[in-house]
């Protein structure tokens, strides 16, 4: 029954881009449970893919006949040119998934550029798309960061599912003499486990399912943000595994303690276990998963089986909070339904566009602004803004002339 | 005599083209294409509005005479003309008027239909507007039944919701002078262009289950929302594929006529189906490799941003959860797969490419997205000429020939007559 399982279950792709990502999936490799998981290492940097574990199947130097091997020194653009180029070869690799998991380390050049150009493919090759990215330590300074949250920017329209980790929540649970080298390790370590929670979460579905819809669902309602937490136990860490397992699931250090399930509006939570998996256990620790949440959210539960867990049991807990202030440019973004509140969004910019707009053009001379062939056509302005400027402009994305 | 009433003209005057499209039209017959004529604009119209008069006029001669040589027929010669008037002036608004049955048998007739229908077409208004098309959507009796025909139905009060579509004055004249310069001397039926691509690639059971029917051309884009034969909502965003082109242009240091060949060329369709990584482009100083990528996320950014904006006004009027048959997707933006893709993408329903249809075979070469509001124009006057025709032995319609100022139409409906829409 198990075969017939896996032969149903579709394939998932983990990529890991650049440096970060590579280690990451290198740790997946790992681990037993990833056995379903195509695992394909993509860097263009060539000694950090040979430093790597993988067989080389599993690695794909990216853009090597222009970039040499040598890596895009943490430029973005040339990230974003080096996937580009390698599309028709990246389609390939991916033509027989029917789910893509993208995890990297934001803040560098491949990573950063690269992640929007693979959620454009995944898009063409009507493949659903997760994206599980870290950002820099604080310690890794400012501009790692802004870049991190650029890439963030740009790829959160394309993006099925998005979710972006902050690897200072690590220094919550790490002890100050905690070497350096640990630390970065740890965070792999922390996001590979989280990649195989969300894998898990989505595909196996043969007791209580939860798909990959849910979170789609729950993540595109409304700008939010998502924690995550992974907690595995088996049966020699104590008496009461699945216990220890939701212990460790709160105390994982990427969910950010408990307040977080506590003030989410939705929460998904996956249990997974080996055929030894028992329905009492099942039943008490969802129960008693489900006193940690607010009454009010909307709970997802799942649970499943599979030979590849043994004797072990892993909860994830995906919890999604709504942002109550939500950003300008974002508004346009989601679908909104009430009337009422794009009423409002209207309102507010017109007095932008009457005493305010050349202003700000004035102010914020990042790009050149401007109306090409319109010079002299009447204005059309929509929310405070020019249309006839292009949107590339306005929304200050930046654009590889080649 | 009788062939001069069966001769209809629908006339395009666009930002990227003028056209002329002859028909005949007979009661028993279909709708035949029997001349065509296209020239360029030249730059004469901007955002679908007439900038250069002189050069247009130039442009639309061309465009007749090509049309009369392939028809053997003077135009002038035409029962009806019609004109597609587009442009970021045009506004509609949603009209309704009551008015209290007095007739004995509370029988509902023709007048007090017509009288409803002016007292919810006068108001709204400015006074430097003129109302182009009007369109009953449904009529109320006594407040509570709906009912598309009321005549001979019998009530107090009777209600009735209307489309009307209207623009500056100034600018709607511009189109008739243009016209008059170039020697027709009746008065032109106008129409919307949007309204008029309605006409041109809906089908029967979209308009009654509800489209979205977006017209994107070169300078603007036309949406109108329509739902059990009435109309819910239309108007122009004057935004179009000559964007894309600026946009490329500024964002890639291209020059705006290298940009447009690319995009009415499909080169870049070609590349991405081809799987190639580059588009290569000659410059003074060699050759110069463009990411596709590049080209991709200003296209997409641009449509995408699109699709939003109209999205956003049509959920204000709580207008997306009737639309049943999903969107339609017409005009020259349309021969760009990635717009249906996008419009699928942002209002998440069924797209599909609208183009002219149920024409008899004399009208090959029109059979392209680019010509639906030129095709609909024609269907348009098509009807018009139906109630000119049919005026001339009813009595009653009579008093229409005084008023057919153009407002009229039995737009979407079957058996009920026109003149409800007309004002008398």
């Amino acid at each position: 029954m198990e075969q017939q399982q896996t032969e149903n279950n579709k394939k998932v792709t983990v990529i890991g881009l650049g440096g970060g990502g590579v280690k990451i999936v290198s740790k997946l490799a790992d681990s037993p449970h990833a056995a379903h998981l195509k695992l394909l290492a993509v860097d263009t940097d060539s000694s950090i893919l040979d430093n790597s574990p993988l067989n080389s199947e599993q690695k794909f130097l990216a853009d090597s006949k222009w970039r040499n091997g040598e890596g895009c020194g943490g430029k973005v653009l040339e990230g974003q040119r080096s996937i580009s180029r390698e599309r028709a070869n990246i389609e390939d690799l991916l033509s027989d998934s029917s789910l893509l998991i993208v995890t990297g380390g934001l803040g560098g050049g491949t990573a950063t550029g690269g992640v929007a150009a693979f959620a454009g493919i995944a898009k063409k090759l009507n493949i659903s798309s997760i994206f599980i990215l870290t950002m820099p330590f604080s310690m890794e300074g400012h501009s790692k960061r802004r870049t991190a949250e650029n890439g963030i920017k740009e790829l959160l329209p394309v993006a099925d599912v998005l979710l972006y980790l902050p690897n200072d929540l690590l220094f919550n649970c790490l002890s100050g003499d905690t070497p350096v080298d640990k630390a970065f390790e740890m965070a792999d370590n922390e996001v590979a486990r989280t990649i195989l929670g969300v894998s898990e979460i989505i595909s196996h579905n043969n007791l209580l399912a939860t798909k990959l819809t849910d979170i789609k669902e729950a993540l595109n309602k409304q700008k939010s943000s998502a924690c995550v937490g992974v907690g595995l136990a088996n049966s020699s860490d104590g008496l009461n595994r699945n216990h220890i397992a939701l212990q460790r699931m709160i105390d994982s250090p990427l969910l950010g303690g408990i307040e977080k399930i506590k003030e989410a509006d939705t929460v998904i939570v996956s249990l997974i276990g080996g055929s030894d998996l028992k329905i009492d256990e099942t039943k008490k620790t969802l129960e008693s998963f489900e006193k940690f949440v607010n009454p009010e959210c909307n709970l997802i539960i799942g649970a499943n089986t599979s030979e590849n867990y043994g004797d072990q049991i892993q909860i994830t807990t995906i919890a999604i909070k709504f942002d109550k202030q939500v950003g300008k440019i974002e508004q346009t973004q989601q679908m909104n339904f009430g009337s009422e509140k794009i009423q409002k969004q209207k309102e507010k910019p017109k007095l932008d566009s009457l005493f305010g707009a050349e202003l700000e053009q004035a102010e914020l001379p990042l790009q050149n602004i401007s109306r090409g062939i319109f010079l002299n056509t009447s204005p059309i302005t929509h929310q405070g803004e020019d249309l006839d400027v292009p949107t590339f402009q306005r929304k200050g994305i930046i654009i590889d002339k080649g | 005599m009788f062939q001069q009433q069966n001769i209809i003209t629908a006339i395009e005057i666009g930002t990227s083209k003028i056209c002329v499209l002859i028909g005949e039209a007979t009661p028993e017959k279909k709708l035949t294409v029997i001349g065509f004529g296209e020239c360029p604009s030249n730059n004469s119209v901007i955002k679908g509005e007439i900038v250069d008069m002189d050069t247009a006029l130039e442009q639309l001669n061309k465009a007749i005479i090509q049309a009369d040589e392939s028809s053997n027929r003077a135009i002038n010669d035409s029962n009806v003309i019609a004109i597609s008037i587009t442009g970021s002036n045009i506004l509609s608004y949603q009209g309704s008027a009551a008015i209290f049955v007095n007739s004995e048998d509370r029988r509902i007739g023709e007048e007090e239909i017509a009288t409803a229908i002016e007292n919810a077409q006068s108001n709204n208004i400015p006074y430097d507007r003129t109302l182009i098309n009007s369109f009953d959507s449904y009529f109320l009796l006594d407040g509570n039944k709906r009912v598309r025909n009321p005549i001979n139905h019998k009530a107090h009060k009777l209600e009735v919701y209307i489309h009307a579509v209207h623009g500056k004055t100034n600018q709607i004249e511009n189109f008739y002078s243009l016209l008059r310069d170039a020697g027709f001397d009746d008065e032109p039926a106008p129409v919307f262009s949007g309204i008029a691509s309605a006409y041109g690639v809906l089908t029967e059971d979209e308009k009654e289950n509800g489209a979205l029917l977006l017209d994107m051309g070169a300078g603007t884009c036309e949406y109108i929302a329509i739902f059990n034969m009435g109309i819910l909502a239309s108007g122009v965003l004057p935004i179009g594929f000559e964007h894309l082109a600026n946009d490329l242009s500024l964002g890639l240091d291209l020059h705006i006529s290298d940009c447009r060949k690319l995009l009415q060329e499909g080169t870049i369709v070609q590349h991405v189906n081809e799987r190639k990584a580059f588009i290569e482009t000659r410059t003074g100083s060699g050759l110069r490799k463009i990411p596709l990528a590049s080209f991709e996320k200003i296209i997409d950014l641009r449509l995408r941003e699109t699709f939003q904006i109209i999205r956003a006004k049509l959920s204000s009027h709580n207008i997306l959860q009737n639309l049943g048959s999903g969107g339609v997707i017409t005009g020259g933006g349309a021969l760009l797969p990635r717009s249906s893709e996008l419009f699928n993408e942002v209002f998440q329903f069924p797209v599909r490419v609208g183009q002219p249809f149920a024409a008899n075979s004399a009208t090959t070469g029109i059979e392209s997205p680019r010509y639906s509001t030129l095709w609909g124009s024609l269907k348009f006057a098509e009807e018009f000429n139906q109630i000119l025709n049919s005026k001339q032995k009813n009595t009653l319609a009579e008093k229409l020939l005084n008023s057919a100022d153009g407002a009229a139409s039995r737009f979407l409906r079957s058996l009920s007559d026109v003149y409800k829409s007309l004002k008398i």
